[in-house]
């Protein structure tokens, strides 16, 4: 919780976000220490659409979907995506 | 040494779970695959032989990954093959690198480390129709000079690219294993390794997102329409608990009905087995052996394999179809109170149709801690073995009752979940300290489920199965034989076969434990022939029935008329003239057989997986401690209250 003071303002756990919502990952808390996270997607500067808010709660992380419990999700900060844009569409450019 | 100058030469394929590896495999080698683990962990090692245009090479199918970096056991296994340091395998020539077109950034993290083992590497693209579904389409041609390998797609289903996947790793040979190009490294500062500041998994993923940009060339529809309304109903808080207890319905009613057809044909063939040996072998010991050690023993068990057959298959027809993560997700809420797992609901309810193979699919279960606690409480969801001593009961307790029997067998099974979530609650509290792991899992799109892999899934499963009950159980079943066949009793000839039995099984070791024993259960309602009963379900539980059927005078072969069986229980008496099986001695002998652990092929089976004889100990006392307690307080409890 100390970490806290050192962030934006605008920074919003992952936990916190409504279905629908897209978000950038500024950083992971204690849930960096999840190794099987990270490489499942979920980790510092990827973009992440929150499917279910809940606990658990299922976020969208490129072309697939993640389940994991909000005692991880709490641990990471995000960032709101801007606009009506969804994180996916901003990862691949158009043809 | 001479392991690496095996006949084939070994191909590896790697890539994350539920990227079409399995399935891939399965094609490429057809039948001829084995099954086994890696040394010294439960990681299953897969390996046939695929025939290519110009020789035959060995594949080993790895465990599915998501990184080299080692995030469970099978990561590691996976990682130490691929990096040549697992000494049970040597390091493989090339790897078949299998990416999931629709999720290709995250499959191309581990493809960048897959760059780094120094081998050569073909891309086999899967879920091509499925991306293109979804408006991507990957431009190969772009991909292949852009990740510096070969990049074939594949379509295994309609068998499109198996050929040409086939040609390009004849290919690589073709070369030289030394001459073919590597595939391209990221650069060092992607890499971004120990001592850099920032997240090293970051570099890597911009990395696969700059690929990704160059080489998906469409995007024109949204993605996952159908999986996101059906996860909608189906992850519901409510509604997806309601969906999940339709599915075990369904389930369990399929092994319970159409199990029934080939269980009867395994039973009817191992009768006439023995009635063949009867015939062949003459009278005597070494006939008996055969007959009640050998067969009568592991068919006992075998009777079971249909329900653990179409239980298997079930599981991985829905494992495959995408449901089994959404199960997992909806359970994870109730299991962690007790400090279970959601994945660990899978073995849970394997467990009611045997505990062998459910402790086995425990290693699904990553967190050591949560897989032992699974474990420890699995025996006492109420496997088959226990409905033939349930129907038993039930009917000597409620015998022109439907209703009221059919209650009593609910409640069996509920107190044994119950029983387990409580007792996975007190280790918890207890020696087993620690919150369960935080759910985190894949939940994969919805697709029709591939049957030809589920066969194959089933058909290992089996294998691994009979070859417990050829061995462990073997073993078990001829030391139960011999307790209760030896010393032999000085019978005169001219006794009715059903009083030679009686007075041989009463002179028997298994007799003079069950006579020693009856201080002990007396407080229970028991006599000491429903100790010897007890004694013999240690086999097998259901061996109570034939069991009590020698000890009360009707022979073995009385055991198969159930109506003789309860008519004559029911007019067993004690010396003093009493009825043995009173309501309270079958409420009290039910609650027992619910809750105690007997089963050594379970405890067996608690060993290997554990890796040590002390938690089958710890398993085999909690429970018959749980066990008397609670029969106990039913039998002490009921006659308190005037029943008796």
């Amino acid at each position: 919780m100390q970490s806290e003071q050192t962030k934006p303002l605008h920074t919003l756990r992952l936990r916190d976000l409504s279905p629908g919502s897209c978000c950038k990952v500024v950083e992971m808390g204690k849930a960096g220490n999840t190794a099987r996270l990270k490489a499942m997607g979920i980790c510092l500067g990827r973009n992440l659409e929150v499917l279910k808010a809940g606990d658990p709660l299922i976020v969208k992380v490129y072309g697939t979907r993640i389940g994991l419990s909000a005692r991880l999700a709490e641990e990471i900060q995000v960032q709101s995506c801007q606009g009506s844009q969804r994180c996916w569409e901003k990862v691949l450019p158009y043809g | 040494m001479d392991k690496l100058s095996a006949p084939f030469p070994k191909i590896a394929l790697a890539g994350n779970p539920n990227a079409g590896k399995t399935t891939l495999f399965n094609v490429l080698t057809g039948m001829r695959m084995q099954t086994g683990n890696f040394a010294g962990t439960t990681v299953t090692k897969k390996i046939g032989i695929c025939k290519l245009a110009d020789r035959n090479v060995e594949l080993i199918d790895l465990p599915g990954m998501y990184s080299l970096e080692a995030t469970s056991i099978e990561e590691k296994v996976a990682g130490d093959v691929l990096m040549g340091v697992n000494p049970a395998y040597p390091k493989p020539e090339v790897v078949v690198a299998v990416l999931d077109a629709t999720n290709l950034e995250r499959n191309l993290y581990l493809f960048s480390q897959l760059t780094e083992c120094d081998l050569p590497v073909v891309v086999a693209l899967s879920m091509v129709d499925r991306a293109h579904q979804e408006g991507l389409d990957v431009d190969t041609a772009l991909m292949e000079s852009a990740i510096g390998c070969k990049v074939i797609p594949i379509n295994v289903e309609k068998g499109q690219g198996i050929e040409d996947l086939k040609a390009a790793i004849s290919d690589v040979y073709s070369w030289g294993l030394s001459e073919y190009p590597r595939p391209h490294k990221p650069s060092e500062d992607v890499k971004c390794g120990v001592g850099c500041q920032g997240c090293p998994f970051h570099g890597r993923f911009t990395w696969s997102e700059q690929i990704v940009s160059q080489v998906i060339k469409t995007r024109h529809a949204s993605p996952g329409r159908l999986t996101d309304s059906l996860d909608e109903i189906l992850t519901h808080p409510f509604l997806g608990f309601l969906a999940f207890l339709a599915v075990m319905f369904l389930v369990f009613y399929a092994i319970f009905s159409v199990a029934t057809v080939p269980m009867d044909l395994i039973e009817l063939s191992f009768e006439s087995l023995g009635d063949w040996v009867a015939n062949v072998v003459p009278d005597g010991d070494f006939q008996s052996l055969l007959r009640h050690g050998v067969i009568g023993g592991v068919g006992g068990v075998v009777v079971f394999l249909p329900q653990i057959c179409l239980l298997f298959l079930m599981l991985a027809l829905l494992d495959d179809s995408g449901y089994l993560s959404r199960a997992a997700f909806v359970m994870d809420r109730v299991m962690r109170r007790v400090g279970l797992p959601g994945t660990a609901f899978v073995p849970m309810l394997s467990g009611h149709a045997c505990a062998i193979p459910a402790i086995m699919a425990t290693r699904v279960i990553s967190s050591p801690r949560d897989r032992l606690v699974t474990i420890l409480v699995l025996p006492l969801t109420s496997c088959s073995a226990r409905i033939p001593v349930y129907v038993l009961m039930v009917t000597l307790l409620f015998p022109h009752n439907p209703y009221f029997a059919a209650s009593a067998l609910v409640g069996a099974y509920m107190l044994g979940i119950v029983t387990a979530l409580t007792a996975a609650w007190c280790l918890k509290k207890t020696i087993l300290p620690g919150e369960s792991e935080s759910l985190l899992l894949e939940m994969p799109a919805y697709k029709v489920p591939n049957v030809r892999n589920a066969l194959m899934h089933t058909w290992e499963k089996a294998l691994i199965f009979l070859k417990q009950a050829g061995t462990v159980i073997l073993l078990i079943s001829i030391g139960l034989w011999v307790l209760s066949t030896y010393p032999k009793a000085d019978l005169s000839p001219d006794l009715e076969a059903e009083t030679a039995e009686k007075i041989q099984l009463e002179y028997s070791m298994a007799g003079r434990i069950g006579k020693a024993m009856e201080p002990v259960i007396r407080p229970l309602g028991y006599d000491w022939q429903i100790g010897i009963g007890i004694l013999s379900s240690f086999a097998a539980r259901e061996a109570i029935i034939s069991g009590l059927s020698i000890v009360y005078g009707i022979g073995e072969s009385g055991a198969e008329d159930s109506d003789l069986l309860v008519e004559n229980l029911r007019q067993a008496t004690r010396s003093d003239g009493t009825p043995v099986f009173t309501i309270a001695t079958c409420l009290s002998l039910l609650v027992f057989y619910v809750l105690a652990m007997q089963c050594l092929p379970t405890q067996a089976v608690t060993k290997a997986e554990t890796g040590s004889w002390k938690w089958a100990g710890f398993q085999l006392l909690y429970m018959t401690v749980l066990a008397y307690t609670a029969a106990l307080i039913v039998y002490q409890g009921l006659r308190l209250f005037g029943v008796s």
